[in-house]
Formats: C-alpha cells, sequence, structure tokens
C-alpha cells in the first residue's frame, strides 16, 4: 500500500473517509502513549489520556490547518491533555513544572537503578523515566520522536533556549552517573 | 551549567561555530574533558536507542469504535429533533382541522342522505357536541396546546438523556 503523508490522511478523512483516521492512530499512539506515560507517571492514567487526545485531535481536524505539521499539533495536544490531567490530579506539579531554573539530582535514584541494570544502555533508559517531567519530555521529543528544538519548542510552550537548558541538562545529569560508575571506559 | 557543558553538548548536537570549534579543540587537551565528551556521546548513543512505550493492542479498534459511535449519536439526535419538528407541525395542522370542523354548521335536511343515515349521523353529532364544546372553550385549547407542547419537550429530553447516560455507561464499560 502506498504509503500516504499525514496531510493526504487528514485530507482524505476531511472528504468523509472517517475510517482512515485510523491510520494516524496507528502511526502516533506508541509515540503519544510513551510521553504520556512518562509525563502521567501511570500507565492506566496514560491510556485514558491517549484516548481523550486521539478524541481531540479528531473533533479538531476540520480547523488543523494544513499549512503546520500534524505531528507538532498533535503532540502539543498530547503534551496538554497531560498537564490537564496532571494539574487536575495536582501530583507534585508545581515542584515539578515551575521553573526551568531549578536543578535536580539523579542521585537518589542511582543505587537502585545501577544494582537492577545489565548495561549502560538499559541504565540510561531508566534513568530518563526518573528526570524532571519537563526533562524527560525533552529527551522523548528529541530523541524518540525526532522532533527539531524548534518544533519541541512549540508542543511545551517554552523558548528555544529553555529547550536546549533543558536538553543539555537531562544529558549533563545522566553523563556525571556515567562519569561516577566509570561506565564510559566499559562503552568506548 | 558552565561554559564547557554547553560547549559539549552543542558539539555533540553539530551546533557549534567556527570560533567555538577551536575552543573545543583546546578544551580537549584536557584529560577531563576528554572523559566527559566521552561520556556525553555514550548518554547521546543509549538515548538514541530509546524504544517506544507499546499502546495496548486493541487501542486502534477502540478508538475508531467510540468514533463511529459518536457520530451515530449525532446522526441520532438530528433524527430525533426532525421527529419532534414532525409531530409538532402534524399535530398542528389536526388542531387546525378540528377547529374548522368545529366552527362550520351542518344541514342535513336539504341532503338526500335518507333518515336513518340522517338519524345515526345526527346521534353522532348530539353526542360528541359536548366534547366539541368543551375543546371549543379557548382556555381548554390552550391548556390542551401547552400539555401538548410540554409532553413533546419532555419526551424529546427524556430520550436524549436517556442516550447520554447509555452512552457514559459504554464509555465506563468499554474501558
Amino acid at each position: 500500500m502506498k504509503h500516504l503523508t499525514d496531510i493526504e490522511i487528514i485530507e482524505s478523512i476531511q472528504r468523509g473517509n472517517q475510517s482512515d483516521f485510523s491510520l494516524l492512530v496507528d502511526r502516533y499512539k506508541d509515540k503519544a502513549f510513551s510521553m504520556l506515560r512518562r509525563m502521567l507517571k501511570n500507565e492506566m492514567d496514560a491510556e485514558e489520556a491517549l484516548q481523550d487526545c486521539f478524541l481531540k485531535a479528531f473533533n479538531g481536524l476540520k480547523d488543523f490547518r494544513k499549512d503546520s505539521q500534524y505531528s507538532t499539533w498533535f503532540y502539543k495536544i498530547t503534551y496538554n491533555t497531560a498537564l490537564t490531567i496532571l494539574a487536575s490530579k495536582k501530583r507534585k506539579l508545581e515542584q515539578e513544572m515551575s521553573s526551568i531554573d531549578e536543578e535536580f539530582d539523579l542521585g537518589a535514584y542511582d543505587p537502585e537503578i545501577y544494582a537492577t541494570t545489565e548495561n549502560v544502555n538499559h541504565f540510561i533508559i531508566k534513568m530518563v523515566d526518573k528526570l524532571p517531567v519537563r526533562c524527560s519530555l525533552v529527551v522523548i521529543l528529541f530523541y524518540l520522536d525526532g522532533l527539531t528544538m524548534n518544533d519541541i519548542s512549540k508542543v511545551m510552550g517554552l523558548s528555544l533556549v529553555n529547550v536546549k537548558v533543558l536538553l543539555h541538562r537531562s544529558r549533563n545529569s545522566l553523563r556525571d552517573l556515567l562519569l561516577k560508575h566509570n561506565y564510559q571506559e566499559e562503552v568506548l | 551549567m558552565n561554559m564547557i557543558d554547553e560547549l559539549l553538548n552543542k558539539y555533540i548536537d553539530g551546533e557549534l561555530q567556527s570560533d567555538e570549534l577551536e575552543e573545543v579543540q583546546q578544551l580537549l587537551k584536557n584529560e577531563d574533558n576528554v572523559k566527559r565528551l566521552k561520556a556525553l556521546r555514550v548518554v547521546d548513543n543509549s538515548l538514541r536507542m530509546l524504544e517506544d512505550d507499546l499502546a495496548p493492542a486493541d487501542f486502534t479498534s477502540k478508538i475508531m469504535k467510540t468514533l463511529s459511535r459518536n457520530s451515530t449519536n449525532v446522526k441520532l439526535s438530528k433524527n430525533y429533533f426532525a421527529s419532534a419538528i414532525n409531530v409538532i407541525f402534524a399535530v398542528s395542522i389536526l388542531a387546525t382541522f378540528v377547529f374548522i370542523f368545529s366552527q362550520v354548521k351542518l344541514d342535513y335536511s336539504s341532503s338526500g342522505i335518507d333518515s336513518k343515515l340522517n338519524d345515526t349521523v345526527n346521534s353522532i353529532i348530539k353526542s360528541t357536541l359536548p366534547l366539541l364544546t368543551f375543546f371549543k372553550n379557548k382556555s381548554v385549547m390552550f391548556f390542551g396546546s401547552s400539555l401538548s407542547l410540554i409532553l413533546l419537550l419532555g419526551a424529546y429530553y427524556l430520550i436524549e438523556g436517556h442516550k447520554i447516560f447509555k452512552k457514559r455507561i459504554e464509555s465506563f464499560t468499554s474501558k
């Protein structure tokens, strides 16, 4: 089957082929789920939010501007949905989302995760889950979803500089843990 | 974040300007900075190997079912509204005919109908006359029309309420 672009699929849906929305769902469900699971820290909440995001996206397709990217638009919906859920649950939102300047320390999680991981990749992946919500999200959007820093700044409503700060800070904190365990010598 | 870290991160992302590149080359003469860059590369490579969490297997079919149910509900709600309008229209036409009929005075003496049929018609008219007189009363007509309208609207909102309730139950059970 010909690989349709997001815009071609959207045009088909707008012509009345509602079932074509399943192509967009299949294309984005795992990426959005990864994002939501890391933000909400709970699989059930993430699944519920995922459903909500796709329903919002479907209802909003009539207003979608074709000169923008569907992925950025959809991730923005996903991000805002997760924020709303977090706000309603008041789950440490202020602590986790308040300031870009805030420093964080992964040291508290390090012994437990270091003891249970077999290699450096596994260690890093586990540690990403322990990053503050916004840092973890920037890492996911950049590495997993392949968004540019410009797109990430649109999704998260942050300046480009702040996105870079969050990404660099996340990498530096992970790097410090590797240095502590001398992992870099094992790999390189 | 210090300047060295920032430069090393920019180096990893390929964002260095030529003057900054020279600066990094100078920095890498220091063994500690080399270690830091190595570790940063390891982090970058590991993060590139991140994999998606998989959404539940039946997620797509679930969402498509919800969408088709929602669109059916919208169509049904339009149909109910159209039906309600049709019923109101039909009732008003019927009421108009009843009103006209009650105003017309029938004279059967000049017609060619035989006397038996004439008697039957007259007896029917006589028996329904009190009813017609009752419904000719303006306040009764007003009350009747208002009651019909209230009943129709009540039925409409009852059906709508039932649909919303059913939808909630379905979305609750489908989770």
